[in-house]
C-alpha cells in the first residue's frame, strides 16, 4: 500500500511539472505575441445597451485586419457613469487612450489636464473633410481636444390623427397642446426633466427665448429675465403634461406609443421606436416650435486622446480611420445622428421627411455651453426647473439659487 | 488575558499587519485629505487646514443634508426594528407553513440591492407603475400619485424601500435570539401567573436586550450609510429631498471631484457613527453591570 502511494504521489507530481511546464511555455508564447502586438483601450458608453456596438465593433475588426500589429480593447461603460468612469481609471492610471466623451465635458477635462490637445495632429486635408462648424464644438480656447463622432438636433414629433398642422411658434404650441389634451383626455405636450438628458430638451427652450447659460465672458447666468421669461413659459403646461419630475426624455416615446401623448421633442433615434407604433398612434415630424427666435440645442459627442496614453498617435490615427466615410456613416446611422463629415452632407439619408425637421433647422443651432463642471451645472439647473414647475418656488427664486450654487 | 509569552502575539503580526494596511491606510488617508484641497485629476494635495471643515459648516445646504439624513436615519431604524421584530415573533411562534415563511421571508434580502431597487423604481412610476395602477383600480386615489418626484413622498418611499430590504436579516436574528430563551422560564412564570404580555416584558425583552442593542447598533449604521437604494431610486432627488451624506460624499467625489469635501464629509460621518457606536457599548456594558 505505502509503495502505492509513493508511486501515485512521484506520478503526480511529475504530472504536475509536465503540465507546469506546458503552461509556462505556452504564457511565454503568448506574452511574446501580446508584447509584439500594441493594444489600445477605447471607452465608448452605451456599448452594451445601444446601438454602438455594431458598428464599432465592426470598424475593429476592419482596423485589426488591415494593421495587424494593433489591438482594440473596448472598454464599456453606461452613459450615466461615464464622467465619474472617466475619472476613476484616469486616477488609477488606467485611462484607456481612447474616451468617447459628451462634447459638453469637454472644458472640465481639457483644464485639468485629462486630455491630449489634438491641434498638432490636424492637418489641412483632415480638417477639409470636416463640417468646420461641428469641428468647433470639439473646441476649447481655439485648441482642438476632442474630434466629434456625433451631432444631433431636435424636432418635434406630433400625432398626425389628432393634429392638423404642427405647431410653428411657442403660443401654438400652448394652444395645440391645450386643445388636443382637453379633447382626447390625454397629455398633450411632455417636458422631462430627468438628469441625464432632460437638460438638453429644456436649453432648447431657453435658446429660443434669446436666453443663455454662460455669457460671452464665460459667466453663468442663469438668473437672466430671458431665462425666467422661458421658464413662466413651461409653467403655462401644468394639467396637460406628465409629472416633469418622474418623466424621463425615453419616456416620452412609450407614453406616445401608449396613446397618452400628443406631442414631444426629442432626436432622429426614436424613429425604431415610433415606426413600430404607426399603426395605432401615427405621427409626423416637423421642425422646433420658434420662441423669440427660431434655435435648437445642438449636441455632439467626441472622441478624445487621454492624457496618460502611451500610445497617441495610434490613438489618433484610429480615430482618423473611424472618421473615414465608411466608418462614420454606420456610427451616425446607428442613432440616427446628423452628419459630422462633408461626405455625410449629400446622403440621400437626411432628404427624407423624417430627417428633414433635423437638418433644417441646423443653421439656427446652438451648443450646449461649455460650463467648468456639466454635473454641478446640470444639477442646479435642473432643479431650478423642476422647483419650477412642480410650483414649490417661483421660476425667478429657483433660478436665484441656482445662480448661487453654480458661481461657488 | 493577557499572555506573557510573546509568540501568540508574534503569529497574529502578520493579521494585525494586515488590517491596518486594509483598515488604518484608508482612514488615515481620508483624515488627510480632508486637511488638503485634492485636485483628483492632477494628482495633486495643498494643505488647506482646517478651511474644507469651515466651508462644509458654511454651507446652508449640509445642515439641509444632516437633517434629512438624521430624520431619514431614525424613521428608517426605527421602521426596520418594529417590523423586523415583528417578523422575527411571527417566525418565532408557532404558525403553519413556519419553514416556508421563513424562505419566502429571505426573498427580499437575497435579490442585490441595485435589482430590487430598479424594480421598486418601476413599482412606483407615476405614469405605468403598479402601485398606482393597483390602488386606480382599488378607487383608493383618484390621481395617479408622483411617489419618487415628489420631495416628501420620494422620501417616505425610499424609507420603505429600505426598511423592506432590511427586514429579513433582522428578523432572522430576532427569531435566532428569542429561540434561544430557555422555555421552562415561560412555562414557570404561566405557572406563577403571568399572562403574555407581562412574559413579554418581564421575560422576551429582558433576555433578548443585549441581542437588541446589537442590532440597533448595527441597523442605525447601516441606514446611516445607505447608499444603493437611495441612489438607484431618486439619486438624492427630487429637488434633494433625499440627499443623505453618503449621497453628498459621492457626489462630492465623483461629480464635482472635489475629494477633499468629500474627505471632509467622511470623516464627519465617521465621527457621528463612532460617537452612536461608543454610546451603545456603554449602555450596553452599563446594562451587563447591572444585570450581574
Amino acid at each position: 500500500m505505502k509503495k502505492f502511494l509513493k508511486v501515485l504521489v512521484s506520478m503526480l507530481i511529475v504530472g504536475a511539472i509536465v503540465a507546469l511546464s506546458g503552461c509556462s511555455s505556452k504564457s511565454g508564447d503568448a506574452a511574446k505575441s501580446s508584447s509584439q502586438r500594441q493594444t489600445l483601450q477605447m471607452l465608448v458608453p452605451g456599448y452594451d445597451a445601444g446601438y454602438l456596438k455594431a458598428p464599432v465593433n465592426a470598424a475593429i475588426k476592419k482596423y485589426e485586419r488591415a494593421n495587424p500589429d494593433v489591438k482594440i480593447k473596448v472598454v464599456s461603460v453606461g452613459w450615466d457613469e461615464l464622467n465619474s468612469k472617466i475619472v476613476k481609471l484616469y486616477q488609477a492610471g488606467q485611462s484607456p487612450d481612447i474616451l468617447m466623451v459628451g462634447s459638453r465635458s469637454l472644458r472640465q477635462f481639457a483644464e485639468a489636464g485629462v486630455l491630449e490637445d489634438l491641434t498638432p495632429y490636424m492637418t489641412k486635408k483632415y480638417e477639409q473633410n470636416r463640417i468646420q462648424s461641428v469641428m468647433a464644438t470639439g473646441q476649447i480656447d481655439n485648441k482642438q481636444y476632442g474630434i466629434p463622432l456625433s451631432l444631433s438636433s431636435r424636432a418635434l414629433f406630433y400625432r398626425s390623427d389628432l393634429i392638423d398642422h404642427a405647431p410653428a411658434n411657442w403660443d401654438e404650441l400652448l394652444q395645440t397642446a391645450k386643445t388636443v389634451s382637453e379633447k382626447n383626455r390625454m397629455y398633450g405636450f411632455a417636458i422631462p426633466t430627468d438628469i441625464t438628458s432632460g437638460t438638453d430638451e429644456l436649453l432648447n427652450f431657453i435658446y429660443q427665448g434669446d436666453g443663455q447659460i454662460v455669457n460671452q465672458q464665460g459667466k453663468f447666468v442663469l438668473d437672466s429675465p430671458q431665462n425666467i421669461e422661458a421658464l413662466t413659459y413651461l409653467k403655462k403646461f401644468k394639467g396637460i403634461i406628465p409629472d416633469p419630475v418622474d418623466t424621463a426624455r425615453g419616456d416620452q416615446v412609450k407614453l406616445f406609443k401608449n396613446g397618452d401623448l400628443a406631442m414631444f421633442i426629442s432626436g432622429g433615434w426614436e424613429k425604431e421606436e415610433l415606426d413600430k407604433g404607426a399603426k395605432k398612434t401615427p405621427y409626423k415630424v416637423a421642425e422646433l416650435p420658434a420662441g423669440k427666435q427660431k434655435a435648437v440645442t445642438l449636441v455632439t459627442d467626441s472622441y478624445t486622446v487621454s492624457a496618460k496614453s502611451k500610445h497617441k498617435k495610434a490613438a489618433f490615427k484610429f480615430i482618423q480611420f473611424l472618421g473615414q466615410a465608411d466608418q462614420q456613416r454606420a456610427i451616425s446611422k446607428a442613432y440616427n445622428w446628423l452628419p459630422v463629415t462633408k461626405a455625410e452632407q449629400t446622403d440621400a439619408r437626411f432628404q427624407t421627411p423624417f430627417m428633414q425637421p433635423f437638418v433644417s433647422i441646423l443653421n439656427d443651432g446652438i451648443s450646449e455651453p461649455k460650463v467648468p463642471n456639466w454635473d454641478t451645472f446640470n444639477k442646479s439647473f435642473t432643479i431650478a426647473v423642476q422647483k419650477t414647475l412642480t410650483g414649490a418656488q417661483t421660476p425667478t427664486e429657483a433660478l436665484k439659487t441656482a445662480q448661487q450654487e453654480v458661481q461657488k | 488575558m493577557i499572555q506573557k509569552r510573546p509568540l501568540p502575539y508574534l503569529l497574529i503580526l502578520p493579521c494585525l499587519i494586515l488590517l491596518a494596511g486594509l483598515y488604518g491606510y484608508p482612514i488615515l488617508l481620508t483624515m488627510w485629505q480632508s486637511f488638503n484641497h485634492v485636485n483628483f485629476l492632477a494628482d495633486t494635495t495643498t494643505f488647506v487646514g482646517l478651511k474644507n471643515y469651515g466651508n462644509v459648516f458654511s454651507d446652508p445646504t449640509f445642515w439641509q443634508t444632516m437633517a434629512i439624513t438624521c430624520k431619514y436615519t431614525v424613521l428608517t431604524v426605527v421602521l426596520k426594528m418594529v417590523f423586523g421584530f415583528g417578523v422575527g415573533y411571527l417566525l418565532h411562534t408557532e404558525i403553519y407553513f413556519k419553514k416556508i415563511l421563513g424562505v419566502l421571508i429571505l426573498i427580499p434580502w437575497a435579490i442585490p440591492q441595485v435589482a430590487a431597487g430598479t424594480i421598486w423604481q418601476w413599482i412606483l412610476n407615476s405614469n405605468y407603475g403598479y402601485a398606482n395602477y393597483f390602488l386606480l383600480k382599488l378607487h383608493l386615489i383618484s390621481q395617479p400619485i408622483a411617489f419618487l418626484a415628489r420631495p416628501e413622498t420620494a422620501f417616505y418611499s425610499v424609507s420603505l424601500v429600505d426598511t423592506w430590504m432590511g427586514i429579513p436579516l433582522l428578523a432572522m436574528l430576532f427569531v435566532a435570539a428569542l429561540d434561544a430563551i430557555p422555555k421552562n422560564i415561560y412555562e414557570a412564570a404561566a405557572l406563577d401567573g403571568a399572562g403574555a404580555w407581562r412574559q413579554f416584558f418581564a421575560i422576551t425583552i429582558p433576555s433578548i436586550k443585549r441581542v437588541l442593542l446589537v442590532v440597533l447598533t448595527l441597523v442605525t449604521i447601516w441606514t446611516f450609510n445607505s447608499f444603493n437604494v437611495i441612489y438607484v431610486l431618486t439619486q438624492g432627488g427630487p429637488m434633494r429631498a433625499t440627499e443623505t451624506l453618503s449621497i453628498r460624499i459621492y457626489q462630492e467625489a465623483f461629480s464635482r471631484f472635489n475629494l477633499g469635501i468629500s474627505s471632509t464629509l467622511t470623516m464627519i460621518a465617521v465621527l457621528i457613527l463612532l460617537g452612536l457606536t461608543a454610546v451603545y457599548t456603554l449602555g450596553g456594558k452599563a446594562h451587563a453591570h447591572q444585570a450581574r
